[in-house]
């Protein structure tokens, strides 16, 4: 990299506090957008097909897919892998790298920890669904019973999913509430009646004291340290769902890490999905700014560059085991009937991130946008690849047989895709998408002078004084009166 | 169901009392024991005995469960006789309740041995199949037996009046007693009685009336043979008594004493008999009898001590071949034979020679004691053919076959005749032409003997009160003839005047008759038929010999369906064939070099058409291993009428494609193809147009991929062979006897071994030898355990529920092909992968060794099948229906019906292991070895699975773990499988086995 990218601001367009507060909560306490409501009409679709498509699985049967005797794990626990690694990039945002203090994560980490908590709620409906009789999915918890000795399997590693999944998904939800505490507050401050009432109840009493500065800060990093080895064991957890099975590609000492890095890119490379999207329809380019696409971009090229290195020691083990079943299970891959979906991810994962590593690729944003997409992709057939391409050809070859995903299946997939993105519509519309609290922490150029002389009065709850909106920019100032036009239509 | 609280006061189980081991028939009129037989039938009578009028006044119950008394819930057995095909096997019946619920071999059946095909084990679901007609039908209306009767007496009348001809139309007639009142109905009203057999043995028996000057089939005793030359013959399979000629088969395979037979198949498709041949080659049709003739010439040469020549080889392929072949046969003369499918009698007649030259006759082949499993003239049912077409027949009267169907001269002239009497028990083919319909019960509601081979007899029993209101042909024509007698009373009389003067011993007629049927079976050693002399007049000359290049049509009989009779029984359809694994459907078979010259590929549709067959055939292709490359192969047997009732077997959801639409049938009969050549019916001189037609039709398989190697550009450079299936041949196994068992290192374990094993330890041994695949295991376990019938569709996924599959390999190429089997079940590993991944623990493992499965606890994640090494795990995708209130009478109540969303598999028949532990338990003894015997391995006719206890050194089960060819499959796992496998060992030269595990 260059180090011109090192110097980058990351906060650009001269903002004041005031301007934060201004620029993240208009758009919350205006009415929706017309390109909102685009979005919300096609997640909401897409939702409704998932809705219907389970439901239809759980009336119908299992049978509804296009699983069979020799596949018996399919689209179901590939999207439910897929949506856990999404979720890592976020956890790794907010716990991680508050933990190092890196302070390019504060425009960012919101989002990221609001998709964590999506993709986990879209993650954990996979398992749920993927069951026989989901109705009786609550027999996966230890809970006392009258059953006699009747337990749950702790050497299951389907079992130890249930309670890293539960215990990440509260862990997660827990840290991101926290941190909307303070943001909650100053939205509060900006509110009347009912909305305040509410906002009131959400944000705890909030009041801004020094004392309760100090004490919310260190309940951020104790919660960060709880949150950061989620962040290696659930995907860890995750893999041992193969990696303790004794089929050939999925039994692999090599699986924990792996799948973590693996977790980490994808989960990324997500997060650019989102942010290049919110910081062009929410007009935030100021403060999800180059510094901090140039940021996720290397990591990408980190993350990548590992999860290729572990495809080839996958490739390395395979041969070096001298075992054959190990060996036809990677021949198989590249070269049998799923060699497709092989080739995919692999040059998704692989080979596309590499082209990270020039700048023109890092500043021509569409191209940022398809590669993150590309990179996504990739990560679905990665772990498509893993899960079917090992058990559809296993030991005896009178079983082998192939996999075709039935609509139902893919229905529910797409119903995934909806989920996620209802849930994050609606947070963008009725929750504060960047930590306020935080940029303001790291804005580059005191603005209090300025501040003072506009005439602020009332003090914001926040830390920061509470300022009327300024019109630094009239671009900002035309584009808002397109999006009150367009909330008028109401 | 009614609880027993709800029953009327007298039919209280309080009130009925055990009975005797025995009972005999002059006890009949104890009312309490007739109330409790009442009772024991009600489940059965309260559904279906609205119209019936008779329940069987008694049974003995069979030996193995004498001692117990009838209770309800607590299961008996009943001993009698299969008629699923004219082999009468002789069988034992479970019963619970008055009602059977599952068939197995009676192994005090001398012929058999103690086995039973698939056709056989279906038979109890045929019993229970709600299209059977109730009661006798006049044009689709009901009428009375008393109706029926007196009309039938007037017709009868009448036609005698004006001296007309009355026909009756059968299948092999297996009963002596209906073969008496066949007669005395026929000379009092002057007719002619007609069989014939929809899978034709007419040639064979023709020439042994040539040469032998009797009409019988002689007793095919493999047992003796030392080399085997078939032509064509799918004896295994689907020959005249599969099941003993299966045994005799298997008794000359057992390696471990050093010793095989020498097998040799040539033939045009790929059959049963000919996968399991040490040396296998193909054979056109029309080199079939330049062969034998060139065989002969051979063989005459070694007797007269000339220099071998044969000529007639020069039209043979494989000439070289049989030249081996003539040299073994005649160095084993004695004890070798000659065997040919085919229904050619010149063909016939060589073999005949053949094997008089080998000496086989008062060995191999017996006719001292012949079989009389197949009788059907084909001559003369042309020739009823003819007279039907003439007008010249006023009555017909048709029992135990269907000819509008399988037999197309016959169907074509059916028109002509003046009144038709079908006996069948459903509306098919043939009886929809009939004015009447006179149903006969099934045989497992009804009383009877049968006498499959000389001085046998299998005697059959009811083993429920008649579901329907039927009446045996034998009293029906009894009661034309004015015989009052009861339908038993005509069967006892006939083992009264018949059987027991050869067989009594000494012992009163009663006492002599309740141990015959509670054995089910008489012998009468003595009594033997004078070995009849060969008449080497009846040799004609072959004829010339001509190069023949054209391509025929081959029809063939598939395992299970037979001749298209049992196409109304679902597992029956359901049941891979043994030799193409394809379920539900006929197709049109082709070579792969064939299917290449042609552009066609697997499922493609193709139209076959003929020269003089009116009409085409639209079938779908499949390419098979092992098949001559002049010659398409479709199955007889399929396109039933009234196939569409399975239209709606499969579940119904969104994407399921509908096995067939209502008005189509099952496949596509291939009968009318068949052809009347020199006086036989054939099934292989057609010649065939093929086209190839728009359009693809998917077949359901249930393998995908047929062989042990795995495709080349997907292993390491020189191959990569899986040795999950061990075989190898016999020299090497002779010369060091692990031989093929692939060395794996010994398992080292780092932890100490936990898998205490206080009392029993259950295992199971299967010897590949001798497994031909012929899937009477898979049926037998389908109807223990209850197991679903998915449908085409759910098959054509991949999810069919059969807890026992066959796996099948293809070794070397079509020229030199070898098929293996492996059956595949649950291996009950110690270290199972399956129990670890669950959970909620609802698969663990049991102190004696079993792999539970608690369809209770299971959520179905379905990871206990992912890791299954053995994919054996089978989930219930859906609810399969179960709708069929008469079908399920045949549920095994011992086991229990899964819901939608559990996994299953098998359970070693933890029901059966239960059973014999209480008994033993409850009579203060153990279980003793062989005690306990699983569905698959009871059903099995050459015995090739050993179950048992491996924690008693002796039993049979540890003896052949310890043998030299003993492995578990994918042993390097270190799951430590409960199941293990013989190395399969053909009786080949070891230079040529090419392909070796």
């Amino acid at each position: 990299m260059r180090a011109s990218d090192q110097a980058l601001p990351l906060i650009t367009g001269g903002k004041t506090l005031a301007d934060v507060t201004h620029d993240v909560c208009t758009p919350i306490e205006r009415g929706p957008t017309s390109m909102w409501r685009l979005g919300m009409f096609f997640a909401v679709s897409a939702l409704a097909l998932g809705v219907f498509s389970i439901g239809y699985q759980i009336k119908t049967g299992i049978g509804t897919w296009g699983l069979n005797r020799t596949v018996g794990w399919g689209f179901d626990i590939t999207n439910f892998v897929f949506w856990v690694g999404i979720g890592h990039a976020g956890t790794l945002i907010s716990a991680v790298l508050l933990l190092f203090r890196q302070k390019w994560r504060t425009s960012i980490n919101r989002s990221a920890e609001a998709m964590t908590i999506f993709a986990v709620i879209c993650a954990a409906i996979f398992p749920l669904i993927h069951m026989g009789r989901p109705w009786l999915a609550y027999w996966v918890f230890p809970y006392p019973n009258y059953r006699g000795p009747l337990w749950v399997n702790f050497r299951s590693a389907l079992l130890w999913d249930v309670f890293a999944i539960s215990t990440y998904f509260i862990i997660s939800l827990t840290f991101w509430y926290v941190g909307l505490i303070p943001d909650l507050a100053t939205m509060r401050d900006r509110a009347n009646g009912l909305r305040k009432r509410i906002l009131g109840y959400l944000s705890f009493g909030w009041r801004g004291t020094a004392r309760t500065w100090s004490r919310y800060e260190t309940a951020c990093m104790l919660l960060a340290a709880l949150a950061t080895p989620l962040v290696v064991s659930v995907h860890s957890v995750v893999s041992s769902d193969f990696a303790t099975a004794v089929i050939p590609g999925w039994h692999a000492n090599l699986f924990p890490p792996y799948f973590v890095i693996g977790a980490v890119f994808s989960g990324f490379a997500m997060v650019l999905t989102l942010m290049l999207i919110a910081r062009k329809v929410m007009h935030f380019e100021d403060y999800i700014t180059r510094a901090h696409l140039t940021a996720m971009c290397k990591i990408l090229v980190f993350t990548g560059t590992i999860v290729g290195l572990a495809y080839m020691t996958e490739l390395f083990i395979a041969w070096y085991s001298a075992s054959n079943y190990e060996q036809f299970v990677f021949n198989n891959r590249m070269g049998g009937p799923f060699a497709w979906a092989y080739w995919t991810m692999f040059s998704c994962n692989v080979i596309s991130p590499q082209l990270l590593w020039f700048r023109k690729v890092r500043e021509n944003l569409v191209l940022l946008f398809i590669l993150s997409i590309v990179i996504n992709i990739g990560m679905w057939f990665e772990r498509f690849v893993i899960i079917v391409t090992s058990i559809h050809r296993d030991f005896l070859p009178s079983s082998w047989s192939g996999y075709v995903p039935t609509w139902i299946e893919i229905g529910a997939m797409v119903g995934s895709f909806g989920l996620f993105f209802t849930c994050f519509l609606l947070f963008c519309r009725f929750g504060p998408t960047i930590a306020m609290f935080e940029v303001k922490s790291v804005l580059t150029r005191p603005v209090r002078d300025r501040d003072l002389k506009e005439g602020a009065q009332a003090t914001d709850s926040s830390g920061a004084k509470a300022l009327q909106p300024s019109a630094s920019s009239d671009e900002r100032e035309a584009a808002e009166q397109d999006m009150s036009i367009a909330g008028a239509g109401q | 169901m009614k609880t027993p609280q709800e029953l009327p006061e007298e039919l209280k189980p309080a009130e009925l009392n055990p009975v005797e081991s025995v009972l005999l028939p002059g006890e009949a009129t104890d009312p309490s024991r007739r109330a409790f037989l009442q009772m024991a039938g009600f489940g059965i009578a309260s559904a279906t005995l609205a119209g019936c009028s008779r329940a069987p006044s008694i049974i003995a119950m069979a030996s193995p469960s004498a001692s117990t008394a009838l209770t309800p819930g607590v299961p008996y057995w009943v001993a009698s006789a299969c008629a699923g095909c004219s082999s009468s096997c002789g069988i034992l019946a479970r019963c619970r309740d008055g009602r059977p619920i599952k068939l197995e071999g009676n192994r005090d059946q001398l012929f058999t041995g103690g086995g039973l095909c698939s056709t056989g084990q279906a038979q109890v679901l045929s019993l229970y199949d709600a299209q059977r007609i109730n009661g006798p039908q006049e044009q689709g209306e009901s009428r009375t037996w008393e109706q029926a009767d007196s009309a039938m007496r007037a017709l009868l009348g009448a036609i005698q009046g004006k001296r007309g001809s009355v026909r009756l139309l059968t299948g092999t007639v297996t009963s002596p007693s209906t073969q008496l009142q066949i007669d005395s109905f026929l000379a009092q009203c002057g007719g002619q009685h007609i069989e014939y057999d929809a899978l034709s043995f007419s040639a064979s028996l023709d020439a042994n009336e040539a040469t032998h000057k009797t009409r019988v089939l002689p007793r095919i005793k493999l047992e003796h043979a030392d080399v085997i030359a078939s032509f064509g013959a799918d004896f295994l399979g689907t020959g005249y008594s599969p099941v003993e000629h299966s045994a005799g088969w298997a008794a000359k395979r057992k390696p471990d004493s050093g010793h095989m037979s020498r097998h040799w198949q040539f033939e045009s498709i790929l059959t049963v008999t000919g996968g399991m041949a040490d040396e296998r080659h193909r054979m056109a049709p029309s080199e079939v009898l330049p062969a034998l003739a060139g065989l002969l010439e051979l063989l005459s040469c070694y007797s007269k001590g000339s220099e071998a020549h044969a000529p007639a080889l020069e039209f043979v392929d494989h000439g070289a071949a049989i030249e081996r072949m003539a040299q073994e046969l005649w160095s084993y003369r004695g004890k070798s034979v000659v065997l040919c499918g085919g229904n050619q009698f010149k063909v016939q007649l060589l073999a005949n020679q053949a094997n008089e030259l080998l000496g086989a006759y008062g060995g191999v082949l017996d006719l001292a004691k012949p079989s009389l499993q197949k009788r059907g003239d084909d001559r003369a049912a042309a020739a009823l053919a003819k007279e039907l077409e003439a007008g010249r027949v006023d009555l017909l009267l048709i029992a135990g076959c269907n000819p509008a169907y399988d037999r197309p001269d016959i169907a074509a002239a059916l028109a002509g005749a003046g009144t038709i009497v079908s006996f069948a028990d459903r509306v098919d083919e043939t009886s929809e032409l009939a004015t009447w319909i006179l149903p006969e019960p099934h045989f497992l509601e009804s009383w009877g003997e049968a006498e499959p081979v000389h001085g046998e007899w299998v005697l059959s029993q009811p083993t429920v009160a008649p579901l329907f209101n039927g009446r045996s042909l034998r009293q029906t024509l009894a009661t034309w003839n004015g015989d009052s007698r009861e339908d038993r009373e005509l069967s006892d009389d006939y083992l009264r005047e018949v059987v027991y003067p050869q067989a009594g011993g000494g012992a009163k007629f009663e006492d002599f008759l309740a141990l015959a049927r509670q054995r089910g079976t008489i012998e009468a050693p003595t009594s033997r038929r004078s070995q009849p002399a060969f008449d080497a007049g009846a040799i004609r000359s072959v004829g010339e010999l001509k190069q023949d290049e054209s391509v025929r049509l081959v029809l063939y009989p598939k395992v299970g369906l037979q001749g298209g009779a049992h196409a109304h029984n679902p597992w029956l359809q359901e049941l891979p064939d043994p030799v193409s694994h394809i379920v539900w459907d006929n197709y049109a078979t082709f070579s792969s070099a064939h299917a290449e010259e042609l552009g066609v590929e697997e499922g493609d549709l193709v139209r076959l058409s003929c020269a003089d067959v009116d009409g085409v055939m639209e079938l779908p292709v499949h390419i098979q291993a092992g098949q001559h490359d002049r010659v398409v192969g479709v199955a007889l047997g399929y396109g039933r009428l009234g196939t569409d009732r399975f239209a709606n077997l499969a579940p119904d959801w969104i994407e399921a494609d509908a096995m067939i639409h209502p008005g189509e049938t099952i496949g596509v009969n291939a009968a009318p193809w068949l052809a009347f050549v020199g006086g036989r019916m054939r099934t292989d001189v057609r010649e065939v147009l093929v086209a190839k037609v728009d359009g693809h039709r998917a077949l359901a398989c249930t393998q995908d991929y047929h062989k042990l190697e795995v495709p080349e550009h997907l292993a390491p450079k020189g191959g990569e062979v899986r040795d999950v299936l061990q075989r190898t041949v016999l020299g090497g196994h002779v010369a060091h006897s692990a031989h093929g068992s692939a060395e794996h290192r010994a398992a080292v374990n780092l932890w100490p071994d936990d898998h205490k094993r206080p009392g029993h330890n259950w295992a199971m041994v299967v010897d590949l030898s001798v497994c031909t695949g012929c899937s009477g295991c898979v049926v037998s376990c389908q109807a223990e355990n209850n197991v679903p019938v998915v449908g085409r569709d759910e098959v054509e996924r991949h999810r069919e529920m059969h807890w026992l599959r066959i796996d099948r390999y293809y070794g070397g190429d079509d020229d030199s092909l070898r098929v293996s089997h492996q059956p595949m079940m649950c291996h009950h590993c110690d270290n199972a992968p399956c129990e670890s991944v669950c959970p909620v623990l609802a698969t663990v493992h049991s102190s004696e060794g079993l792999n539970q499965q608690v369809y209770n606890r299971c959520v179905g994640t379905r990871y206990c099948a992912n890791t299954c090494p053995y994919k054996v795990r089978r989930f219930n995708w859906f609810d399969y229906p179960r709708d069929d209130e008469h079908a399920n009478h045949a549920l095994n109540p011992d086991v229990t019906v899964r819901s939608r969303g559990v996994m299953e598999k098998c359970s070693m028949c933890a029901q059966r292991i239960q059973e014999a532990k209480s008994a033993a338990h409850r009579e203060g003894r153990v279980v003793a070895d062989g005690e306990i015997q699983t569905a698959c391995q009871q059903s099995c006719p050459t015995k090739a699975i050993v179950f048992g206890d491996l924690s008693d050194p002796e039993s049979e089960v540890s003896i052949a773990m310890g043998g030299p060819r003993h492995y578990r499959a994918l042993e390097e796992l270190n799951v430590r499988p409960s199941v293990g496998y013989l190395t399969e060992v053909r009786n080949v030269a070891e230079t040529e086995a090419t392909h070796e595990g």
